[in-house]
């Protein structure tokens, strides 16, 4: 390599490794605790997927279409007031960490991390909203607000789609709507997620009897159970399950619906909850407590479940308010890359486990 | 003793439950899988496990009828049917009209129709000669009376997309 294509290549990682260190110091304001219903549901989130007419989807792409696109997608951000201050990064130009990183942001998908060539995310920067560039579409739009906020997030979204909309030409049929890799997104390509906080609901072994009255809604729920069939961190992920034949806004309208019928649902079990098992409740919300008091090696997942105790034991006044914002922020920076970072060195998993314990401890205050 | 389905060799500690609407599908996963696919991650995204469940959907014969006939080659990006039969993936815009009838029918089972009803890119919200609105208005009250909500929602949304463009021009803007 000759060294001005060196000089190039050191400048170019400079940009993006400049951008991840101005991410760094500002959290995603999705982390916040605020918005309606907070309590409950941490996030929600608008995705838009879209492709350029003309040109391979990625999966299929030779790299100069996927180029291409990368540049397209810059240029059209660029000229357009959508994403002011807005960074630009190159997923081929960081660290496997950086790129993880990202994915704990939600920024870039796992698939994007662990595929970079060609791969590019701009995002503004409190990270609500976002355009990931040749992951399994050509583009995919989101924006996240916290709490229930999905009306927000979608016309964050829209305006962005619109106006990238008019520089871009996107793949678009009159039969089938917008065109995506994937046939489970064709159509609105529009993918409506809420993640809803459920212990009380999980306590009382009731989510899969709140998922029956779901059935023919037309959603899917993700749930992370772990051994005995408690729930990770007890957060669901609800979100439409189909894009093709439905508008936009009876999409929106729908998820609305169920989330607010999980939210009543949900309160409702946390009142039964401290009437009928107080010792339960209080026992499960002291022994978190005290493990994150003491324990010495915490993994992220076991600390998902320590923090929706000490969540629920803060919100039913069982123990002193914790902030939800920094409930909030511990699921993200206390994850693998995040910590990495933040301790200057790669380390492993033992070592990880170690330092969030201590990390956590001093974060909480606990 | 249940094996990761991920590593295939580490016992199963956890498991990743989906429910469509229904129907549950389970992932099983020791924890140090879980971790390292960024699954411990709270918000994260599923393993593309999951996304090849289109597979499935694939695996459901396509009537004959529907069938596009012979060993079918997209001229767009390559593709041919079993290459999509096999990822579940599409290489192109163009695969969409390639494989336009097996398309029908494999959508419809996915969503349950195949038509789209939604917003239009802003470049084709113009391509419609001289829409009237008010007509709109009044087939909008149409599809309500005889309660065709789909075809309501349509209209509603297409009648706010000319609105908001024609809003637009009025004041100068792109």
């Amino acid at each position: 390599m000759g060294s001005d294509e060196e000089d190039k290549e050191a400048q170019a990682r400079t940009g993006a490794n400049a951008a991840v260190a101005v991410l760094e110091g500002r959290l995603c304001a999705w982390l916040d605790g605020s918005g309606p219903e907070a309590d409950i549901i941490i996030t929600s989130r608008v995705r838009l997927a879209r492709n350029l007419q003309g040109l391979r989807f990625p999966g299929a792409a030779p790299a100069e279409e996927r180029e291409s696109v990368c540049s397209q997608v810059a240029a059209a951000i660029a000229a357009s007031r959508a994403l002011p201050q807005s960074l630009h990064l190159r997923l081929d130009e960081l660290s496997a960490l950086d790129r993880r990183f990202l994915m704990e942001r939600r920024l870039v998908s796992p698939q994007s991390a662990e595929r970079p060539e060609h791969a590019a995310v701009f995002a503004d920067l409190a990270q609500t909203l976002a355009v990931m560039v040749n992951e399994e579409d050509h583009l995919r739009l989101q924006a996240i607000a916290s709490g229930l906020q999905i009306e927000e997030a979608w016309e964050a979204v829209r305006t962005l789609d619109d106006e990238l909309g008019e520089r871009l030409d996107y793949a678009f049929s009159e039969q089938f709507g917008y065109l995506t890799a994937c046939p489970t997104n064709t159509g609105t390509g529009m993918r409506v997620s809420i993640f809803a906080h459920l212990p009380a609901l999980a306590l009382l072994e009731e989510v899969d009897k709140a998922l029956k009255e779901f059935a023919g809604s037309e959603i899917t729920v993700r749930g992370f159970y772990g051994e005995g069939s408690r729930v990770q961190g007890n957060i669901f992920q609800i979100s439409n399950q189909l894009t093709l034949g439905r508008a936009e806004k009876a999409i929106i309208k729908r998820v609305r619906g169920i989330a607010e019928r999980v939210v009543a649902l949900e309160r409702e079990a946390r009142a039964r909850l401290l009437h009928q098992r107080p010792l339960r409740v209080r026992d499960l919300v002291y022994r978190a407590r005290a493990l994150l008091q003491h324990a010495q090696l915490i993994s992220s997942l076991e600390l998902m479940n320590l923090l929706s105790a000490v969540r629920v034991g803060s919100e039913l006044g069982l123990l002193p308010p914790i902030p939800r914002r920094r409930l909030n922020e511990l699921l993200v920076i206390a994850l693998p890359a995040h910590l990495q970072k933040r301790a200057g060195k790669e380390m492993d998993n033992e070592e990880r486990d170690a330092y969030r314990a201590q990390f956590v401890r001093e974060y909480l205050g606990v | 003793m249940i094996v990761c389905d991920l590593c295939g060799v580490n016992p199963a500690t956890l498991k990743l439950t989906q429910v469509i609407n229904d129907e549950h599908t389970e992932l099983h996963l020791c924890k140090q899988c879980a971790e390292e696919k960024g699954l411990g991650i709270p918000f994260g995204a599923l393993p593309s496990t999951f996304g090849a469940m289109i597979v499935g959907f694939l695996g459901a014969q396509v009537p004959t009828s529907a069938r596009t006939v012979g060993s079918l080659k997209c001229a767009g990006c390559g593709i041919t049917k079993e290459d999509f039969e096999r990822t579940g993936l599409l290489g192109c815009a163009q695969c969409y009209e390639t494989f336009r009838e097996d398309l029908k029918f494999i959508l419809r089972r996915i969503h349950g129709s195949n038509k789209h009803i939604g917003m239009r890119p802003p470049s084709l919200r113009g391509a419609m000669e001289h829409p009237d609105i008010e007509q709109l208005r009044r087939q909008l009250q149409e599809a309500v009376a005889k309660e065709e909500f789909e075809e309501a929602a349509r209209l509603r949304d297409l009648i706010t997309d000319l609105e908001t463009q024609r809003g637009r021009s009025k004041h100068g803007e792109r």
